[in-house]
């Protein structure tokens, strides 16, 4: 008997090893709008043992059994409340940590702003929610800053279509912009790459101001623009977007996500279609008040666009490592230039081919907390053809990029290290051809091979203040140099409402001026280049966050300072008329901005947002100073927005002031600064049980520049000029959409 | 604009007047892999007649109902919950639409 009873306790042992299940769940911080974000490298382990492991990238986390029942188990991370719980079986037990500065007062429900300010992060980062970004629902990227006054958009040229931004007073090329912290917009795609990820696939985008973190790359003069797209986890399995506005363009979003089986999936799909000739902008005898005289200027508003844009993704999850990988696709092709009927034709073409993998693998050891490997590769072939009347020009770029990350903790987690390094190799073949440029040159080829090594250090010094030390040192192989950039970020919390940070960096770039400057291919300037040297640039910035009761409501200010010194860059010069030269900056560049933005909810669902942004840039060109041209030299923007209960109807009113550019020496413009304006924008969402549906205008006033096209009358002379843009250039456009959602 | 304001206003008086009684009621909806059975939830709520708030917390499985008296009652939205394919204190879930839920937002039986 007592043997039986012994096989039969074995037994019972061994079947309970077996059933031995862990403990497993989910870190997540609760946002006030009741979504979770997950909480990646937190700390999960058993009181008064080391046995421990760390979330996932998703939030994950699966402990070990603890040794008895029942044991208490504690969830850590930098920045939030400690957690414990005792547990008495095993099961899943997700946790909900409180930011450990959260107000006792805030109650963790109810909405949150769509457009945040963080106090608990070290950088100063602002982050946009798909609710933002669904506030102004046309139609990519570079509109998605339309209710955001850090960051400037505006059209290039008046004839490819193409939008660009400026940060901090500088281009977008001296921001670094990411997806998923890996490379989006480098070299070729400078130009257009914006208007190459659709709004509908963005699920949040970060705005950092200052050089940021080393971890993700060089590249960061001005600041880091990341893009994060729907997750299998958080897509809808189906969503379905279609768009049409008064010109005439169609959109078609269509997205899947696989939310079952190991390896879990998003499909997104997007298509553009514009074949329409629109000529109301331009020539002197356009009336704005009637709309009578249609003469405009012979060139088309808009260009014929054919867009098709597909990205694939894939993610596959364990209790150690975690594995992505996604295919991107692009297609586009745009017409513009003159109308048929025009007398002198200017025809203008665009194809843009991008074909790009990226991948993500990442190791985490359970029993080890804090430590883990992260392995990104992305490879990338992007062919561009522009052709602008007399310029001919076409570039392929093929580009690899390599980046090994490790991060550990250094006795506590109040010490994170993390290093690794990093390998960029691009390829650029570039024809260029025609009568504008002063040495035409086909085939032409550079490679250019940048490896790195980065280290940083994020530490806690007192409860209230945290630092981010980091460190580059990048080889470049045609300068045959290392760039060393070092970086800190810091940031102290006065109050628990209140957080002042400084940001001090340095880094580097090398231009690639064609595919950058593709818009001023949109006139008959001259074009000399000089021999390049890589961008370098230290950039300085402080800022103040501050939390308060604004009539019981909560309410945020900040405001922030940013000054980018330039020790080397490239200067695109238009200050001599029908001439651009790209030279090595001989003299001084600086660019200051100045922002304040104060964020509140006057009453219930109704919110607030009302920013100024002031901008100083001077740069010598050719040993004069001058004020950078075509950059606004100050920004206002006020977004009202009402919900009602549900947000079952959404109101959204967006105005945006943009003071005076200078505009450059041109023999038919007569001012040296352009007059401010005012652009209104507004949009009415309904929200139905499946569905959404939206109609929205832009530019509602209809102000527009009124000779956006220079010379058009002859698109052949040396006066002709269609790249000094300052203000829209398209009139009111209307339009209409709706979403279509299964979860 | 002063329309828009009365109308506001007169909106604002209508929902003052009509009787609202809030109850709370016990889900078996266990969210154990992110936000979707919490959203589920609300958003089905949310445009459930006569419903004006709705709060569902997910470490007590409670849902927290405002309604108008006038338009539904308690027993009507535990029947919702159980045609999302939840338990709603004493009703059971209705096994289809419980089957019909993602993997995620079923039960999970841990024994």
């Amino acid at each position: 008997m007592k043997k039986v009873l012994i096989i039969l306790g074995i037994l019972l042992a061994v079947t309970s090893t077996q059933a031995q299940e862990k403990i497993k769940g989910r870190v997540i911080e609760l946002a006030q709008n009741g979504s979770q974000i997950p909480i990646i490298g937190a700390n999960v382990y058993w009181e008064g043992t080391t046995i421990g492991v760390v979330t996932n990238s998703e939030g994950y986390y699966l402990l070990p059994v603890p040794i008895n029942y029942p044991s208490t188990m504690i969830v850590s991370f930098v920045g939030y409340q400690m957690y414990s719980q005792v547990i008495n079986e095993f099961g899943n037990y997700d946790v909900y940590l409180k930011p450990s500065l959260e107000l006792d007062e805030v109650k963790v429900k109810g909405k949150v702003n769509t457009t945040n300010f963080s106090t608990i992060n070290t950088i100063n980062m602002q982050t946009l929610s798909t609710g933002e970004l669904e506030k102004a629902a046309c139609c990519n990227l570079s509109e998605s800053f339309s209710t955001n006054a850090a960051v400037d958009v505006n059209f290039t040229d008046a004839i490819s279509g193409s939008k660009q931004i400026k940060m901090l007073g500088l281009d977008g090329v001296y921001a670094q912009i990411t997806q998923e912290n890996m490379p989006l917009i480098r070299g070729v795609s400078s130009s257009f790459g914006l208007n190459y990820i659709p709004a509908t696939w963005i699920e949040s985008i970060q705005v950092i101001k200052g050089t940021g973190s080393v971890v993700n790359g060089f590249e960061s003069l001005a600041g880091q623009i990341n893009v994060e797209y729907f997750k299998p986890s958080s897509a809808p399995k189906l969503f379905w977007n279609m768009y049409s506005n008064s010109h005439g363009k169609v959109e078609n979003n269509l997205q899947f996500a696989k939310k079952e089986g190991k390896w879990k999936s998003n499909l997104f799909t997007h298509i553009s279609y514009f074949d329409r000739e629109l000529d109301h902008h331009g020539g002197g005898y356009h009336n704005h008040a009637t709309h009578t005289d249609h003469q405009g200027d012979n060139f088309m508003d808009l260009p014929k666009i054919n867009q098709i844009n597909l990205l694939n993704r894939w993610d596959y999850l364990t209790e150690n490592h975690h594995i992505s990988f996604a295919i991107r696709a692009l297609k586009e092709d745009r017409q513009a230039g003159t109308m048929q009927e025009a007398p002198i034709s200017y025809d203008v073409n665009i194809n843009n081919d991008v074909l790009e993998f990226r991948s993500k693998i990442g190791f985490i050891s359970p029993d080890i907390p804090g430590k883990s490997l992260g392995f990104q590769t992305l490879l990338k072939r992007h062919n561009q053809m522009a052709i602008f009347g007399k310029n001919d020009y076409k570039e392929l770029q093929e580009s690899t990029y390599l980046n090994l990350i490790r991060q550990t903790y250094i006795s506590t987690t109040d010490h994170v290290l993390k290093y690794g390094i990093s390998y960029y190799a691009d390829r650029y073949t570039t024809t260029f051809l025609g009568e504008n440029i002063n040495i035409p040159f086909t085939d032409k080829v550079r490679v250019d091979l940048i490896s790195g090594i980065f280290s940083e250090y994020a530490f806690k010094i007192a409860e209230n203040f945290n630092m981010l030390a980091g460190v580059r040192a990048d080889y470049y192989n045609n300068t045959a140099k290392i760039n060393y950039l070092p970086r800190i970020n810091m940031k102290y919390n006065y109050s628990d409402n209140t957080a002042i940070r400084f940001s001090a960096g340095r880094a580097f770039r090398i231009a690639n001026v064609i595919s950058e400057n593709v818009s001023f291919l949109a006139s008959n300037r001259g074009i000399s280049l000089d021999n390049l040297n890589p961008e370098i640039a230290w950039n300085f910035g402080a800022n103040i966050t501050y939390c308060f009761k604004l009539l019981g409501n909560e309410a945020t200010i900040n405001a922030d300072a940013y000054r980018t010194i330039f020790e080397n860059q490239i200067v695109v010069d238009i200050e001599t008329p029908e001439r651009i030269s790209f030279y090595n900056l001989n003299g001084k560049s600086i660019a200051n901005s100045m922002q304040i933005d104060l964020i509140c909810e006057l009453f219930k669902r109704f919110d607030v947002r009302l920013a100024y942004k002031t901008n100083e840039v001077i740069i010598d060109f050719n040993g004069i100073e001058k004020i950078a041209p075509l950059l606004p030299e100050d920004h206002m923007l006020l977004n009202l927005a009402y919900a009602t209960n549900f947000e079952k109807w959404k109101f959204d009113v967006t105005s945006n002031y943009i003071g005076s550019s200078r505009i450059p020496n041109h023999i038919q413009v007569e001012e040296d600064y352009s007059q401010p304006f005012i652009v209104y924008n507004a949009q009415i969402t309904k929200r139905f049980r499946y569905f959404d549906a939206y109609l929205g205008g832009e530019n509602l006033l209809d102000y527009t520049q009124n000779t956006p096209i220079l010379g058009a009358s002859n698109p052949n002379s040396s006066i002709f000029d269609a790249s000094l843009i300052y203000a829209p250039i398209n009139g009111r456009m209307i339009y209409i959409g709706f979403r279509y959602k299964i979860k | 604009m002063r329309k828009i304001i009365t109308l506001l206003f007169s909106v604002l008086v209508f929902n003052a007047w009509a009787q609202k009684e809030t109850i709370s009621i016990l889900t078996s909806a266990s969210c154990f892999e992110g936000p979707c059975c919490k959203d589920r939830i609300e958003e089905e709520m949310q445009f459930t007649r006569g419903v004006t708030a709705v709060d569902f917390d997910i470490n007590s499985q409670l849902l927290t109902i405002t309604f108008k008296e006038k338009k539904t009652d308690a027993n009507k939205l535990r029947q919702v919950v159980s045609s999302i394919g939840y338990n709603a204190d004493d009703i059971a879930a209705n096994k289809e639409a419980h089957d019909a839920l993602p993997l995620c937002c079923q039960h999970l039986n841990f024994k």
